[in-house]
């Protein structure tokens, strides 16, 4: 009995040891991984914010209104430290899922490969998103700036309009780019894009119709006179 | 008046040869001209006849003794334009048409002048300097009112007192080229020093000489050329120290065609064509302290004022630059200046004003943020117009009680501060660039 029991204690123990040996290497792998991960995203991170500020990309994305949306987003830092900042975690997250791929766990079998495979749908999407933020705010600013020279009261909702508008399809082409719900946002931006179209339709056909109607005059030239009767400002700008 | 050669007596448009002929092949055919007049139309048959018959019978009269040669740059008229030109030449003066020339034509007949017909008063320079021309008369068109005198007022200064460059002024009443009172004229007279009155006018007269720095001036491709070439030569002939004057022509009646362009496309189009230059300028406009005055050519004559001016819709829309507009205007201008703009938003129409300190300040924090690229410099530009607006319902409300001279005395007020508060557009400008 007592042979027995101690046969079983030993082989216990030597399958317990040999498993820890077995796993040791690969946490120490893990750990290594980690390590090279905050260096490398450590030294990238200083290399972008370097580079960047060289290049005047705080300056630049102020120009193409980049910081109003990460302001209106509660990010205050300037646009080059949250880019190096994203990068930073990139390069980590990187090491890091080599890290847990070298530890050959079940559940994380083939992980490095999965994430490599899909790391060009998140970059087109990325670049979607970063193109559709700045075309948003160009046009918006656009809009704003030529609604307030023309003195319309409205200006600013005609900005957000325009805004949203391009966000609202930006979103949709990004959800679809990374394959999240495609059926569905596919159906809903279809359903709300054309609400929208509709909705100003019927407000432009019943609201400014007097306005439509005028513009097409001018366009024809049938409204010139009306125009001289009451153009009343002598006043000229060159 | 002597004809330079007789192989240019007229060139018919339909022969093929003409149309890509480069003006440097002139040079090769030992040919020229003392006076050359460009002439740039396109379907302007309602006013040619009018146009070619003045230049015709003012080269005739004033220029008797030299040798001349109209160059007809057409746009690629449906109207027979060139036809009429030619008809109306032949055996009177040595004519040279180009068809189909290479400017965009989508803005003549605007405000803006010579916009479009840039690659045209280019090819015209070349073909002045090929021809050794002594002076270069530039005229559209579509004027109306063109009189033989027009072409011994613009050609007169450079052909016999050695002036480079000259600037029409046309009969105005008091509030037309508020543009150009508020900004355009104090800007260019603080950067330049010269008081050249209207920086624009739709007909010039240039030298050889200047023509000859136009061709080889580096920035001719450049956006200020493109937007507005009128202001862009301009600056040129007063940034380089060419001799510029101005000439009084009198009444200006224009066939436009295409009707006017909006005010904020007009003023980001002639702001941005000074705030361009002074990049390319700067050395030339930084050394410059104090303005000279322009010789002037005729008296001067003001037109009456017939009609009201609209201040309310001015000041409704300086309101609403300051209700909608300020998030742009936080990013263009400095606290203290936005602090000042601010109050402009709460001032009752009937007692409006605007400070001229604050305009100067503004102009100058506008320039430095074009210079610095804060925002897109179109839609910068542009934001500037309803704050040009509260300026001029100020300007008008300031002096609507007098007449011209209280106009002229405002403008000059105005001038003088922009000319004593330079250095504030000067130290920034350099505190930035470090």
């Amino acid at each position: 009995m007592s042979d027995l029991w101690r046969d079983t204690m030993i082989a216990g123990f030597r399958d317990a040891v040999m498993q820890i040996l077995l796993v040791l290497p690969r946490l120490l792998a893990l750990i290594t991984f980690l390590l090279v991960g905050l260096t490398m995203a450590w030294l990238v991170r200083a290399l972008t914010v370097r580079v960047l500020t060289a290049f005047r990309f705080d300056r630049l994305c102020e120009r193409f209104g980049l910081n109003q949306p990460l302001a209106q987003a509660g990010i205050k830092q300037p646009a080059s430290v949250v880019l190096s900042r994203v990068l930073f975690w990139t390069v980590f997250l990187l090491f890091a899922f080599m890290g847990v791929d070298a530890v050959n766990l079940p559940a994380t079998a083939n992980l490095i490969s999965q994430i490599v495979g899909f790391l060009p749908n998140v970059l087109a999407a990325a670049l979607v998103l970063l193109l559709g933020v700045l075309s948003a705010n160009f046009f918006a600013e656009a809009a704003l700036i030529a609604a307030v020279n023309a003195q319309l009261q409205e200006a600013r909702i005609v900005a957000s309009l325009v805004r949203w508008g391009i966000l609202l399809f930006t979103f949709a082409m990004v959800l679809t780019q990374l394959g999240i719900a495609k059926e569905i946002v596919i159906s809903a931006f279809s359903i709300t894009f054309g609400g929208v179209v509709f909705s100003l339709a019927l407000g432009v056909g019943l609201g400014i119709r007097h306005l439509m109607r005028e513009a097409i005059e001018r366009r024809l030239g049938r409204g010139k006179e009306k125009e001289k009767e009451e153009k009343i400002d002598e006043l000229t700008h060159l | 008046m002597k004809a330079p050669n007789q192989r240019f007596t007229v060139i018919p448009m339909t022969d093929p040869s003409v149309i890509q002929e480069p003006a440097e092949d002139l040079s090769n055919q030992a040919v020229t001209a003392d006076v050359v007049v460009g002439l740039l139309t396109l379907n302007n048959a309602g006013t040619i006849e009018q146009v070619v018959k003045g230049i015709i019978e003012g080269l005739q009269r004033f220029f008797s003794d030299a040798s001349v040669m109209i160059v007809n740059y057409d746009g690629g008229s449906q109207d027979g334009t060139p036809e009429i030109v030619e008809r109306l030449a032949a055996g009177q003066v040595a004519i040279r048409i180009v068809p189909g020339a290479v400017g965009h034509y989508a803005s003549l007949g605007t405000d803006s002048g010579l916009l479009g017909r840039s690659d045209d008063v280019r090819r015209l320079c070349e073909t002045a300097q090929s021809l050794q021309a002594k002076v270069c008369l530039i005229i559209e068109g579509n004027l109306r009112s063109l009189s033989p005198q027009w072409i011994e007022l613009l050609g007169r200064p450079v052909y016999h007192d050695g002036m480079d460059f000259v600037v029409p002024l046309f009969r105005r009443h008091r509030y037309e080229g508020t543009l150009v009172n508020n900004l355009l004229y104090p800007l260019m007279r603080a950067l330049y020093g010269k008081r050249l009155r209207y920086p624009s006018g739709g007909g010039y007269g240039l030298s050889g000489r200047l023509a000859r720095e136009l061709i080889k001036n580096p920035f001719w491709s450049q956006d200020a050329a493109r937007i507005s070439f009128d202001g862009w030569m301009t600056t040129v002939a007063l940034a380089e120290g060419y001799q510029v004057c101005h000439a009084f022509l009198g009444v200006k009646e224009q066939d436009s065609k295409l009707g006017t362009a909006d005010l904020a496309h007009v003023l980001a189009a002639a702001v941005g064509a000074v705030f361009h230059s002074m990049e390319n300028y700067e050395p030339a406009w930084e050394r410059t302290h104090e303005s000279i005055d322009v010789p002037l050519y005729g008296a001067v004559e003001y037109a009456p004022l017939t009609g009201p001016v609209n201040i309310a819709r001015m000041v409704s829309g300086v309101r609403q630059g300051v209700r909608d507009l300020l998030p742009l205007w936080e990013v263009i201008l400095s606290p203290e200046t936005l602090g000042q703009i601010l109050t402009l938003g709460i001032q009752e129409s009937d007692e409006f004003h605007f400070p001229e300190n604050l305009w100067v300040q503004v102009v100058y924090e506008f320039a430095l943020a074009y210079h610095d690229q804060v925002l897109h410099r179109e839609h910068l530009l542009k934001s500037l117009t309803p704050l040009y607006l509260g300026q001029t319902a100020s300007f008008v409300l300031d002096t609507q009680r007098g007449g011209t001279e209280q106009v002229e005395a405002a403008v000059e007020s105005l001038c003088r501060r922009f000319e004593a508060m330079k250095p504030y557009l000067t130290d920034r400008w350099r505190w930035r660039d470090e």
